[in-house]
C-alpha cells in the first residue's frame, strides 16, 4: 500500500520557528514523536521516519518536531538549552494540538524521554528511555579515544556547561497522564551502539504496532 | 591461550554485530590485527558502542580511565583488556 508522503510545517518556538515533519496530517488522531538526541538522533532517524509513516496504516497521524540545534535547526547546538528543549516539545504539541483541535498524544523515543514531560497531551508512550548520562557517556568516551582536548566538544557537539550539567542529571519524569513504557526491543543489538545507522523495519513496524493499540487503550477507557 | 576461550568469542561476536561485518571476517583476526585507525566502520562513537555492548555482554564496568588509543590498536590488545576486566 502506498502512503502518502510527510509534509513539512513550521511550529513557533523559542521566538523562532522549527520544521516538523508531518504523516498523515488531517487524522482525528494524532502523535507527537520526540526523537532521541544527539548521535543516536540520526541512528534512529529511519526508524522514527517509518513509525511515522507506518502509523498513518492505523488511522493515526505523526508529527516529528526538529528541537532547537537539531535538522533543519537555525539555532547553533552551544546556544540549546535543556529547558529550551522542553518547550520546544511543549510547543510542537499545541501547534499540533491546534492544527487539530485535539491533544496529541506524544511517543518518545530514548532521550526523548527527557524531555516530553511538560507538554500537554492525552496521554505518553516511551520506547527504551535513557537518562541523560547514559546519552553523554559514549560522547565522553569517544572525546578520550580521540584524544581530543576540548572539553565542550561532545562527539563533535558543541555543548555548553549549562547543558551538560543539565543533561548530567536528567532522568525521564512522569508526565501528568497515562505512560506505556514499551516492551518491544530490537531482535538482536540496539540500533545505536551500531557503527552506521540502519535502518529496521521490523522494529520500527513493532513499535508503531504496539503504539497504536496504546492509542486505542487510551482511547477506549 | 585466550582462543577459543568465551571471552574470545564474544569480543569477536560483539565486532561483527556492532561493525555490522561479517563473523567469518572477525573470525580471521589475529593478535596483530589492527583495530582502531584500520578499520574504516569503528570511529570513536563506533568504539563506544563497542565498549557499552562488551560491558553488557561481558557483564563488566568499563571506566573512562581504562579508555586509550593502546587498549584498541589491535584485537590482540582489545581482548587481553576485556580478559583483565572480566578477571575483576
Amino acid at each position: 500500500m502506498t502512503l502518502p508522503a510527510a509534509v513539512a510545517y513550521f511550529y513557533p518556538t523559542g521566538g523562532g520557528e522549527e520544521l516538523i515533519l508531518r504523516f498523515g496530517a488531517s487524522y482525528a488522531t494524532q502523535v507527537v514523536l520526540i526523537e532521541s538526541l544527539f548521535e543516536e538522533r540520526n541512528f534512529l532517524r529511519r526508524i522514527a521516519v517509518q513509525v511515522g509513516r507506518a502509523l498513518q496504516s492505523y488511522d493515526i497521524g505523526c508529527s516529528i518536531p526538529d528541537i532547537p540545534g537539531t535538522g533543519e535547526s537555525l539555532i547553533d547546538m552551544a546556544d540549546v538549552t535543556f529547558p529550551g528543549w522542553q518547550h520546544a516539545v511543549a510547543d510542537a504539541a499545541r501547534f499540533v494540538e491546534k492544527k487539530n483541535g485535539t491533544l496529541p498524544f506524544i511517543a518518545a523515543l530514548r532521550g526523548g524521554a527527557l524531555i516530553d514531560h511538560t507538554a500537554s497531551a492525552k496521554a505518553w508512550w516511551r520506547f527504551a528511555p535513557a537518562t541523560g548520562a547514559e546519552l553523554l557517556r559514549p560522547m565522553r568516551q569517544a572525546r578520550r579515544i580521540r584524544g581530543a582536548a576540548d572539553q565542550q566538544d561532545h562527539a563533535g557537539y558543541r555543548l555548553n556547561e549549562a547543558m551538560v550539567a543539565a543533561l548530567d542529571a536528567a532522568t525521564p519524569q512522569s508526565p501528568t497522564g497515562p505512560l506505556r513504557q514499551t516492551p518491544v526491543r530490537p531482535d538482536g543489538i540496539a540500533p545505536w551502539r551500531l557503527a552506521e545507522p540502519g535502518n529496521d523495519e521490523v522494529l520500527a513496524n513493532a513499535l508503531a504496532d504496539d503504539l497504536a493499540q496504546w492509542i486505542a487503550t487510551c482511547a477506549a477507557s | 591461550m585466550a582462543q577459543g576461550s568465551n571471552v574470545d568469542a564474544i569480543v569477536r561476536a560483539v565486532l561483527a554485530d556492532v561493525l555490522g561485518i561479517n563473523p567469518t571476517r572477525v573470525a580471521m583476526f589475529d593478535d596483530d590485527t589492527p583495530l582502531f585507525g584500520a578499520l574504516p566502520e569503528l570511529d570513536s562513537m563506533a568504539v563506544a558502542g563497542l565498549l557499552t555492548e562488551m560491558e553488557d555482554r561481558l557483564h563488566i564496568i568499563i571506566d573512562d580511565d581504562d579508555i586509550d588509543g593502546e587498549m584498541l590498536a589491535s584485537f590482540g590488545a582489545l581482548l587481553r583488556f576485556a580478559e583483565h576486566k572480566t578477571q575483576g
